[in-house]
């Protein structure tokens, strides 16, 4: 069987290996003489296996012999391949919480120190070398493992101050969400911009007059960035031990960071969302009933808050992807995923995502980092207390956001809340209520025209009604 | 065994920068100024000692 080699768009930075997708659709990587040179030593380390046992690492074995082998060297001249087990759902930093960015920042400190005892370092230290597993980081860029030369800084100290540090220091420290600056700027945040947002009081927070302002100094310093600092610090004596006391600093500092919130909009909701007791059962017995209906494979729970019911969706499902717009309720949801992870049932990834303003393609040709549609279609879609937002709150019209649903071919659980409920009234006040598709007979002619409605259900109150659509076979 | 010197230089496939390397000495404790120090004898003093102007290279324009 002949293989061509399909890059992955994300992956072209180093000319040491790149990741590509074979026949099978595995997630495979390519390296040069030079980078399969390290992955003998990196594998063959004690800190590398027990990373890989307790699957900090992403599961990797070399490939000896394949179409993809053959068609890598054929293609690429590279001299071997590695096959990674596929991350069931990609996501990407400007997507987690302010917790999952600092978890994923310790698992790469700790990764370092411990390869670093070994004589192991890590040639970069970006934010989008770690994915997820539902709520655990996982390590996947295998490659960026190579063999400490003595007497070099770490090289990627940088890209992790950008990507990790500032981020989690100008969400702590100025309570303003990292989400939109990382996705502004896929780089992440220079030491110069950091610095310039932090205030004088911040000049006394730990870690600030160093990694921030000392450091937009030097960056500045024409003599310090004329010169060859990698070779002028090996020969003035830098070792191991200091990049090893770097990290030990950086992971008590991140390890101290809090986000001292606010309540925010929604994550207070499902303490207080309305609901009478005997709706919240029904409307968790109608979500089940669906659920039950078939094995999933994907699930997306758009508006997911607190996960009730991504927790449910999760009994019978390979994946759930809860996604919220409120960056409170992702945190709250990923804290109590990490303290009562989900019992036998599916991984939930939450993210933080707004349906009117979503991830889209970033980077090189704009195809770097993936849209949310192009990184998994959803064979369960998720709608519950959601579609009053989008078409009062944010005006889309109803239709076509019941036609971008259809456009997923998912099935669907969705909950139409009337102009008479108390949330609605909410959203109205202030407003003049021209959205005069909002009307449930109209909700269900359409959703009907596009779904196959094969369940639907009435809540005690009346002002909600519950909807188990199919997706209609592409024509 | 490799024979990897000490003055090998850096193999990054990103610019690390040159003040991120630096600092990486300033954050290390005592140690680690002591290797500052030295890297500023070594890179900053010289250009003192030369002066403020510097030759200018017209091969650069």
């Amino acid at each position: 069987m002949s293989v061509t080699l399909n890059y992955e768009s994300g992956s072209y930075r180093d000319r040491d290996g790149r990741v590509f997708v074979d026949g099978d659709g595995g997630i495979c990587r390519a390296l040069s003489a030079r980078a399969l040179n390290e992955w003998n030593a990196v594998r063959q380390t004690r800190f590398f296996r027990e990373a890989l046992a307790s699957q900090r690492v992403v599961p990797t074995e070399t490939m000896s012999d394949s179409p993809a082998v053959t068609a890598a060297a054929r293609d690429g001249d590279w001299a071997g391949v590695l096959r990674h087990e596929l991350v069931p759902f990609v996501s990407y930093p400007y997507e987690w919480s302010f917790g999952m960015l600092r978890d994923a920042a310790l698992l790469h400190l700790e990764l370092l120190e411990q390869a670093l005892a070994e004589d192991i370092t890590l040639k970069d230290g970006t934010a989008y070398n770690v994915q997820w597993f539902g709520a655990r980081p996982v390590f996947i860029d295998v490659a960026s493992f190579e063999r400490h030369i003595p007497g070099q800084a770490w090289a990627g100290y940088r890209q992790f101050c950008q990507t990790f540090l500032y981020p989690l220091m100008l969400q702590a420290h100025k309570n303003i969400p990292f989400q939109p600056w990382l996705r502004g700027c896929l780089d992440g945040i220079t030491p110069q911009e950091c610095r310039n947002l932090m205030s004088f009081r911040d000049f006394f927070r730990r870690g600030v007059a160093a990694h921030v302002w000392l450091h937009a100094k030097l960056q500045a310093s024409p003599t310090v960035e004329a010169s060859d600092s990698s070779r002028a610090l090996s020969s003035s004596g830098f070792s191991k031990g200091l990049i090893l006391a770097n990290v030990a600093g950086l992971k008590r500092l991140i390890r101290g960071l809090r986000w001292k919130a606010a309540r925010s909009v929604w994550s207070e909701y499902g303490a207080a969302n309305g609901y009478a007791p005997e709706d919240s059962q029904k409307k968790e017995a109608f979500v089940r009933r669906a659920v039950q209906s078939r094995r999933w494979g994907l699930v997306w729970d758009l508006g997911c808050n607190t996960g009730a019911y991504s927790r449910i969706a999760a009994e019978n499902a390979n994946l759930v992807v809860a996604m919220d717009a409120d960056y409170l309720a992702v945190e709250r949801l990923y804290q109590s995923l990490r303290a009562t992870p989900v019992a036998g049932g599916a991984p939930i990834l939450p993210l933080v995502n707004n349906l009117v303003d979503p991830s889209v393609g970033l980077g090189w040709r704009g195809a770097e980092r993936k849209s949310l549609v192009n990184r998994g279609r959803p064979d369960l879609t998720l709608c519950l207390a959601l579609i009053h937002h989008l078409v009062i709150g944010h005006g889309v019209p109803l239709r076509e956001f019941l036609e971008w649903l259809a456009d997923l071919r998912t099935d669907l659980v969705i909950e139409f809340v009337s102009k008479t409920d108390p949330m609605v009234q909410r959203l109205l006040r202030g407003r003049r209520d021209n959205y005069v598709d909002y009307e449930p007979e109209i909700f269900e002619r359409q959703l009907s025209e596009l779904f196959d409605v094969v369940h639907t259900e009435s809540l005690a109150s009346g002002a909600r009604r519950l909807y188990f659509a199919k997706a209609r076979s592409a024509s | 065994m490799e024979n990897i010197t000490v003055l090998t230089p850096l193999l990054a496939y990103f610019d690390p920068g040159s003040g991120s390397l630096v600092l990486q000495a300033v954050v290390g404790g005592a140690a680690g100024l002591v290797v500052f120090a030295k890297y500023l004898w070594t890179t900053a003093a010289p250009r003192l000692f030369r002066g403020t102007k510097e030759p200018r290279d017209m091969d650069q324009f």
